[in-house]
């Protein structure tokens, strides 16, 4: 992940404008592509500065956690909290490689069986020791969550659990199933807790993970309070003694609390960030995460034009990401492909959307157009997200784009409880939305299982492609990561030709903290996990 | 006076049952409900899954049988769980309660104590510098919205002083200083509108007392300067001022929402909004309701208080 940091160039910074800071952003994030490397690159000049342990910090949310459970939320915010408390079987490092964590290895001995050797003398912050029972019990109620929580397509086909020794679990699954290994490195649903916590404690406000952080205090609505867990497994991890986690859903009020000092960061937009880059106390950082800004068609074979995959195709080249990333988002941001940039090495390179997939060409797309029998074009209706606003703003440039080729857009933002339902429900042209992590690529393509309640939605009766719903089910069920590159490369290239949904650009993803706080980074998974890593002077 | 009293106490009912029908239909008619909101079509659940959270959260019941739910927890006292976190909507209410009615008695408190002294002086000296400082002072307070003048506070205070109130919630049973410290600016800001809406009613008001008959009998008969202002003039034209105080004690309420997102204060408003954008019917249900009753509470108050200050009214 690209991260640039102001304090860099501490020299010039009183006479920056907020157009240089973007345009140097944008030659980092042109530098890094260049380089290949997208994710767990850190540039801060102090990174090599040895940590200290011990310190108060204050981080502030952007919203609530709402409930503290280990499994089965659906609100983000509830893992910003979870995944510095609970730990899964296994983790991600910053590039997304997967690494050991409660499991110390694991091996696969056919297709539908894995079998995890379990770290010893893992302590639960209850003191417990972990062992393959309590890893049994959480695997198994992850399949359907106590309420609040709720049942997730993500959970992986497995058909048992078994506790072999203390410190060996075996996993046999109904069919091979590659999503498996993501699944517990992503952590969000798949948190390990001790057995029977569900019957002694309300696992909305108590906690009991074997993370590097404990729950001391949760006041919902207001702020979360951990300490550092003395008995934590990696004994060098966290250097924090406490963080205290604080709801400032205001974005101005997370501004004047920065400048304060009465919070030592907080996920800003790029704009607020950018007027703090004069601020000699504040450093900013950025990153990309798999929240990847796309545009959802609605294509049932109702003789709409969508239903044309020539339309489609001409309303892409007619789109000029370019222009969206710096109009919408000052030059940071890069285009995205079905699987945004940034996750590993899944996703087509930034050449190859530039100059190939994602071409702009408006004369190919009026030529399209033409051929489809629109060159007169039509009127559409485009829903999107109110707030966060460049949902609303991408829409916009969009609609000064497609006058090119006679599409008339009305753009009609919707607050967010109207424009999920319509999500859901598929009452829509046309949305332009945002998409969220996976723990595994085939999560990408979900939206085209033709069982899947978002096939059913959007694509029923208007929308399909055998070679897509194959290869999906081939990559699901190939669990070899060199044999399914070639499959997920084609599956983004059919959905880059044929446009059932239209990603458009990945942004920056901005944290700005104050200088007091180092180590920290924008993680690619959307959560405020640099916090483990992070300490103060 | 008791039996008015109990008459208008009576009119409570069916005010309170037409409200609960009122936002009941309401907060279902919003688009799209709870689950909607949590699944948001990213998480690829199926119908089948959503529907059983439906059932399982007692949104697939009847929509009459809903309601005799919420109008039974309403009087049993039971109100039911978040259907998003499944905290007690009892609990939420105890703690969001107070901090919404500290702020708006704060604010009420202040405008009271600053815009009735600002009115009255304005009224006695009027056209001197100080009538038109203050009424150019109410004018700004009348068009500035306050969560502007939050902001403006807030970022004002972060740039200059490098300072804002703390951000975490202090109950004020635990330190009173540090509780009034995170209440000052919110409350001023919230305040604002009504201190000018007051010291106009004062000043307005006032002028026209002092204009009475009532006002020269006092004079003529030789009563003290002091005297008369206080005791005629003052209190005869303070009734419209109460009016408007009671009035804009429900409006503190719901006024006090954005500022409570601004500072993050978590009161009523703010459980409102996160509720209303969650589709946290039960939360949203009792919030509303609570706010709703408050306006008729407080205006049950004044209607009684005019009895007080006005013994001919009781009568009517």
């Amino acid at each position: 992940m690209v991260q640039k940091n102001a304090r860099n160039t501490s020299r010039d910074r009183s006479r920056w404008t907020r157009r240089d800071l973007l345009a140097r952003a944008g030659a980092l994030v042109g530098a890094g592509l260049a380089g290949g490397e997208l994710v767990g690159r850190v540039q801060d000049a102090r990174a090599a500065e040895t940590p200290k342990r011990g310190g108060k910090i204050t981080w502030g949310m952007t919203s609530d956690p709402v409930a503290m459970i280990p499994f089965g939320a659906v609100n983000g915010s509830n893992f910003e909290i979870t995944s510095l408390v609970y730990e899964s079987l296994l983790r991600w490092d910053r590039r997304l490689v997967i690494r050991p964590s409660l499991a110390e290895s694991w091996q696969i001995p056919d297709d539908k069986t894995y079998v995890f050797k379990l770290r010893k003398g893992v302590k639960f912050h209850s003191g417990k020791e972990l062992d393959s029972d309590d890893v049994k019990y959480s695997l198994e109620l992850q399949k359907t969550p106590p309420p609040p929580g709720v049942t997730q397509a993500f959970y992986p086909k497995i058909a048992s659990v078994v506790a072999v020794d203390k410190y060996t679990v075996r996993v046999n699954m109904n069919e091979p199933d590659a999503t498996m290994l993501g699944y517990l490195a992503w952590g969000r649903y798949s948190g390990i807790i001790p057995k029977g916590l569900y019957d002694k404690a309300d696992l909305r406000t108590h906690m009991d993970g074997t993370g590097p952080f404990k729950l001391e205090e949760y006041i919902p609505n207001d702020h979360t309070r951990l300490s550092r867990f003395k008995d934590y497994w990696q004994s060098t991890l966290p250097y924090l003694d406490e963080i205290t986690m604080k709801v400032l859903l205001d974005e101005q009020a997370r501004v004047a609390a920065l400048r304060s000092g009465a919070i030592d960061g907080g996920q800003l937009t790029a704009d607020s960030a950018a007027t703090l880059a004069r601020d000699p106390s504040l450093a900013i950082l950025k990153g990309l995460t798999a929240v990847f800004r796309e545009v959802e068609f609605a294509i049932k074979g109702d003789g709409k034009p969508w239903n044309n995959v020539k339309v489609r195709q001409a309303v892409s080249a007619a789109i000029n990401r370019q222009q969206i990333i710096e109009k919408v988002y000052g030059g940071d941001a890069v285009f995205s492909s079905k699987i945004p940039q940034g996750y590993g090495t899944w996703p087509l390179s930034q050449d190859a959307l530039k100059l190939k997939w994602e071409r702009y060409d408006v004369p190919k797309a009026k030529a399209l157009m033409a051929e489809a029998g629109f060159a007169n074009g039509f009127s559409v209706t485009l829903q999107s997200i109110a707030h966060p606003t460049d949902y609303t703003q991408n829409a916009e440039v969009i609609k000064e784009q497609l006058r090119l080729i006679n599409i008339n857009v009305t753009v009609q933002p919707l607050e967010i409880g109207t424009f999920a339902r319509n999500n859901g429900r598929g009452e829509f042209e046309w949305q332009s939305t945002g998409r969220g992590m996976r723990g595994d690529p085939s999560g990408f393509f979900a939206d085209f299982d033709p069982a899947g309640a978002i096939y059913k939605a959007w694509y029923q009766g208007g929308y399909n492609n055998q070679e897509l719903t194959d290869l999906y089910f081939q990559g699901l069920h190939t669990p070899d990561p060199s044999k399914r590159l070639p499959i997920y490369r084609r599956l983004q290239e059919i959905v880059l030709t044929e446009w059932p949904a239209m990603p458009l650009v990945n942004p920056m993803k901005y944290f700005v903290v104050r200088k007091r706080l180092h180590g920290m980074y924008v993680g690619f998974e959307d959560t405020e996990r640099g916090l483990i890593e992070a300490w103060v002077d | 006076m008791a039996r008015y009293a109990l008459r208008r106490l009576l009119f409570l009912v069916p005010t309170l049952v037409g409200m609960s029908i009122l936002i009941f239909a309401m907060v279902r008619l919003l688009p799209g409900d709870v689950v909607d909101a949590m699944f948001t079509g990213d998480s690829g659940a199926t119908a089948s899954a959503k529907q059983a959270v439906r059932k399982a959260l007692g949104l697939a019941d009847p929509l009459p049988v809903q309601y005799l739910k919420f109008v039974g927890g309403v009087v049993t006292g039971s109100l039911g769980q978040s259907l998003t976190s499944g905290e007690p909507v009892a609990t939420i209410m105890t703690r969001a309660i107070p901090i919404t009615v500290e702020l708006a008695v704060l604010a009420a408190v202040t405008a009271t104590v600053v815009g009735i002294p600002l009115g009255v002086v304005s009224a006695v000296r009027p056209n001197t510098s100080l009538d038109f400082a203050a009424r150019v002072g109410g004018l700004i307070g009348l068009s500035v919205p306050n969560f502007w003048f939050a902001t403006l506070a807030l970022l004002a205070t972060s740039l200059f002083l490098h300072w804002i109130p703390p951000v975490t919630w202090i109950p004020p049973w635990q330190d009173l200083f540090g509780n009034l410290q995170q209440m000052a600016i919110p409350a001023l800001a919230i305040s604002v509108y009504l201190m000018a809406t007051v010291m106009r009613m004062t000043r307005a008001s006032m002028l026209e007392v002092l204009r009475q008959d009532y006002i020269r009998t006092a004079r003529a008969k030789g009563a003290p300067s002091r005297s008369v202002m206080f005791r005629h003039a003052l209190r005869n034209s303070l009734i419209p001022v109460i009016t408007v105080i009671g009035f804009q004690v429900g409006t503190l309420i719901g006024g006090a929402t954005i500022v409570e997102v601004i500072f993050g204060l978590p009161g009523m408003g703010y459980t409102l909004v996160q509720g209303i954008f969650s589709r946290d019917y039960t939360v949203i249900q009792f919030a509303a309701l609570f706010l709703a009753s408050v306006f008729v509470v407080v205006n049950l108050l004044v209607d009684l208080l005019y009895g007080v200050l006005d013994p001919r009214i009781e009568q009517a």
